[in-house]
């Protein structure tokens, strides 16, 4: 380059430098936040008995109403999906990574879907009618359903899935099957069960009988009022599968080549890309024109991880439907003529802290008032200001408002902002203990999942822990290896750690998943390791208990023992949302992490 | 005496011509064209990167003010300010000195590394050269960002595997250069006369060759550090170099990009800075080239 060509670029740099304040005043500006420093100490905010108690409102009302779909539905065309966590396992049972793919390879139970007057509850669907008694459920099956593989959905297929659910070792609806009646199995064959984990399976429980063709029946040894909603699309590992296909292929070959009963059939599964479903022509619902659903040829999941690539891809016209846009970008979304968004003021994505009950060489384990401590040094409001740009907000509890079981009077106790109580908890560790500090300050670890929203999360956990007496060293991995980490089944032994951050769909459906997935020793996401009987003895009476008014008790015990002796934080909550192209015509608001194209079409 | 005048002016004037070829050096490489330009902007990085902590104006990492999160440049913040409300000055005067770091001690592995490969495999020769130089041309095979991603992502995410991986990747371009220098010099008669007065291989190699391949290497250092610092830049960007809250202009651009329609300045700002800092190191090492060029210090350089 000559002297020319250099006094050219150096012009061009100073150009664009010049041009940034033009750019701004182009730019789409965040609304003000308010102000909410996390430098400046607040003083905890009072529960409010003043506060008229809101009416409990229907779980999960959409902010926003989808759009009418425009003209008939049109059948052909293939649907472009970008993709944010990438599949270890499309067996639902075994999957950490969400059950969207296999609720349209396989189906579901029962749907979790508002009935004509927009209340959201249990929906009929591959379980046409079911009869919850105290001590036993029966469920008449939908007729006319087949496998892709060709078996036929009956009661054989249906015992069997029950069974795995309940009883296989590894299963992530163990947890929530506790009621099922376990007094008259055979101990042995369950043992046997156990070491042949990774194979086929073949028991066949005495709590689970078939009573004619189309009809099974699960004897439960406690009253379950949650079993309904337990099995529906509400929970995400209770899609069914084919026996016979499981059992020819085995756990692990299964779960890269999965046959279900759903509306689209497994194509081909590309590592770390994408993954291909073609339309089921035997699908057993009907469309509006009568002819079998889906209207789509195909769907196409491409896994984008980034959250500003993924919105690229809409934007563009590469693909057609994503969810959970960030907080920031929300209004551009909302202001784009060609897109569509979806938001629901109660299901959310719940931001949550974790800290690890069982191990010894951590802080957080040894004392609890230094659990306290981070809880307290959290500023919530400030999070979810400027993580989610108002399209969230702090949370005080772990289920959502619409829960029946929420305090309105937020009366119960919980963790917000108090840096001085913060500060003086650490003070007062450091002073019991001194090796425990170093230099002053007590070193921890955060693990972070690598994502835009969580590492933003992760600096500004790392800055508030640090202002109350925290060295908080940030350990950002992708999400296979976050889970890993902290998520223990068996075959996965899991790790150390001393706290943690995750982000979690809460919806308010019943309240009976949320604590279990994460309190209960064995809870499919129990990512604090606990071990605590007496957590176990809680969730559990809460879930065998028929008496709305016992079941808000034992509800409210579970927020003190949280409160007393806190292993998770609840942080903040992004309102869900969907976005969509508006080619995409007649989707409707899901139960969170949910997305059925059953009936949707590309215009 | 006139003998003795003669020789004592004829090893005055070689002294003096000594000294006039040292600053001739000097004095060529600023007269290159774009040299001084370059060297100015680098000053200032430099400059930057050495008094981070006199210049800067908040705490790079702690100071977080959500309100004023995504604000373009203003008068209290002139870069004006990140996601997190962090003075992107700050940040960015600061991840100079990263920047930089990155640049000279993955230069300075790779060529400790590639210049010694290459000069033993070039006055050894045989089947170690040959060996030698199968073993960089394997690194070479590869494309350098790839190598440098496969690199961090075994060894582990952060700073330090990110400098041994553009090290590593580095080796291959010193060797080769090295070992082509050293072919050529070791033929030449001050190190066929050392080698018959027996003086040991490492007292010819430190004594004779190296000093006498040095120019070559040091215009493919300067031009290293530069390739070095939009390496640092790409790994950060894509998430296995520097990790955050430590500020980087990689990881600042990275993060930037994601709020770039909400605050441009974030995004752009980091990005001219690396190409300003490149391009100077290009020039420097295009400079070099000529100021070092042996012809022009036989004409006496002036």
């Amino acid at each position: 380059m000559d002297r020319r060509g250099f006094l050219k670029a150096l012009g061009a740099s100073a150009g664009t430098l010049a041009a940034i304040p033009l750019l701004q005043a182009c730019s789409n500006q965040p609304p003000a936040a308010k102000p909410a420093d996390s430098s400046a100490g607040a003083a905890p905010k009072p529960a409010d008995a003043s506060k008229p108690a809101d009416a409990a409102k229907p779980a999960a009302q959409a902010a926003q109403a989808p759009a009418a779909p425009a003209g008939a539905p049109k059948r052909g065309g293939q649907l472009n999906v970008v993709v944010q966590n990438d599949w270890v396992n499309m067996d639902a049972l075994f999957s950490t990574a969400g059950a969207t793919i296999p609720s349209m390879l396989c189906g579901e139970w029962l749907r979790y879907d508002k009935d004509e007057k927009g209340q959201w509850g249990p929906q009929p669907d591959m379980v046409a009618e079911w009869d919850l008694k105290p001590d036993q459920v029966t469920l008449k099956l939908q007729q006319g359903v087949k496998f892709h593989d060709g078996t036929p959905w009956d009661a054989k297929a249906a015992k069997w899935n029950l069974d795995r659910m309940a009883y296989h070792p590894a299963s992530g609806m163990k947890s929530f099957l506790t009621a099922v009646d376990r007094s008259k199995e055979d101990k042995a064959a369950l043992d046997d069960m156990t070491a042949k984990a990774n194979q086929t399976f073949d028991y066949s429980s005495k709590a689970v009988e078939i009573v004619d063709g189309s009809t099974v029946r699960v004897r439960l040894a406690a009253p379950a009022p949650g079993f309904i909603t337990i099995i529906s699309s509400a929970i995400e590992w209770t899609n069914p599968i084919s026996p016979e296909a499981y059992n020819k292929q085995g756990k692990d070959a299964f779960a890269r080549n999965p046959v279900g009963a759903g509306p689209f059939r497994f194509v081909e599964w590309q590592s770390g890309d994408h993954i291909l479903l073609e339309r089921n022509p035997d699908y057993w619902k009907k469309g509006a024109d009568g002819q079998a659903l889906p209207y789509l040829d195909k769907i196409l999941y491409r896994l984008v991880i980034d959250d500003s690539a993924r919105l690229a891809e809409l934007r563009s016209g590469n693909s057609h439907f994503m969810e959970l846009v960030q907080g920031k970008d929300v209004a551009s979304v909302k202001a784009d003529s060609n897109l569509q968004i979806l938001e629901s003021p109660d299901s959310g994505n719940n931001y949550r802290m974790i800290f690890d009950a069982t191990n010894p060489d951590s802080p957080f384990q040894k004392h609890k008032e230094l659990r306290q401590a981070m809880l307290y040094a959290m500023d919530r409001d400030a999070m979810a200001q400027t993580l989610g740009f108002g399209s969230g907000a702090g949370r005080k509890y772990l289920l959502p408002k619409g829960s029946f079981v929420y305090d309105q009077s937020e009366q119960r106790p919980y963790y917000w902002f108090d840096k001085a109580k913060a500060d003086g908890l650490v003070k007062a560790v450091i002073a019991k203990d001194p090796s425990i500090a170093q230099d002053g300050k007590i070193p921890v670890t955060l693990n972070a999942i690598d994502r835009a929203v969580d590492k933003a999360q992760a600096e500004m956990i790392k800055q508030m822990g640090e202002a109350v007496g925290f060295a908080v060293t940030l350990e950002v991995t992708e999400r296979a290896a976050w889970t890993a980490k902290l998520v223990k089944r068996p075959g996965q032994p899991g790790g150390k750690f001393d706290v943690a951050t995750m982000r979690n769909p809460v919806s308010s459906d019943d309240p009976d998943g949320q604590w279990r997935t994460f309190h209960h020793s064995t809870g499919s996401f129990n990512v604090a390791h606990l071990e605590d009987a007496s957590w176990d003895t809680l969730i559990d009476t809460a879930a065998t208990t028929l008496d709305t008014e016992q079941r808000k008790k034992a509800y409210a015990d579970m927020d003190q023992k949280y409160y007393e002796e806190p292993w998770y934080g609840w942080l903040w909550q992004q309102n869900w949302n969907w976005v969509h192209s508006k080619k995409l015509q007649n989707f409707r608001e899901q139960v969170a992490a949910r997305w059925l194209f059953t009936d949707t079409w590309l215009a | 005496m006139a003998t003795t005048a003669v020789r004592a002016g004829a090893t005055l004037g070689a002294e003096r011509q000594v000294r006039r070829d040292r600053f001739g050096t000097l004095r060529r490489l600023l007269r290159t064209r774009m040299t001084p330009i370059a060297l100015a902007i680098l000053g200032a990085f430099i400059f930057m990167a050495v008094f981070a902590n006199a210049i800067d104006r908040y705490d790079p990492i702690n100071f977080q003010s959500y309100s004023t999160a995504n604000q373009g440049p203003s008068a209290a913040h002139w870069f004006g300010t990140d996601y997190l409300g962090r003075d992107m000055w700050s940040r960015l005067i600061h991840g100079s000195r990263i920047s930089l770091t990155v640049g000279l001690i993955s230069v300075g592995v790779g060529m400790l590394f590639g210049v010694t490969i290459g000069v033993v495999a070039g006055f050894v020769g045989g089947k170690i050269d040959s060996l030698l130089m199968r073993c960089t041309d394997a690194i070479w095979a590869f494309p350098a960002l790839m190598l440098a991603l496969a690199i961090t992502s075994a060894l582990g995410r952060g700073l330090v595997n990110s400098m041994i991986a553009i090290g590593i990747v580095g080796i291959p371009f010193f060797a080769r250069l090295a070992r082509a220098s050293t072919l050529s010099t070791r033929e030449l008669d001050y190190v066929l006369a050392a080698r018959a007065m027996g003086a040991s291989v490492p007292r010819i190699l430190g004594r004779h060759i190296l000093p006498n391949i040095a120019a070559p290497l040091i215009v493919q250092g300067s031009l290293g550090l530069g390739t070095a610092i939009i390496t640092e830049a790409s790994l950060s960007f894509l998430g296995v170099g520097v990790q955050p809250p430590t500020p980087s202009w990689g990881l600042e651009l990275r993060t930037g990009y994601q709020y770039l329609e909400l605050n441009p300045a974030v995004a752009i700002i980091p990005g001219v800075l690396i190409f300003l800092t490149v391009l100077a190191f290009n020039f420097i090492g295009d400079g070099l080239r000529t100021a070092l060029d042996p012809r022009l210090a036989r004409r006496g350089g002036d």
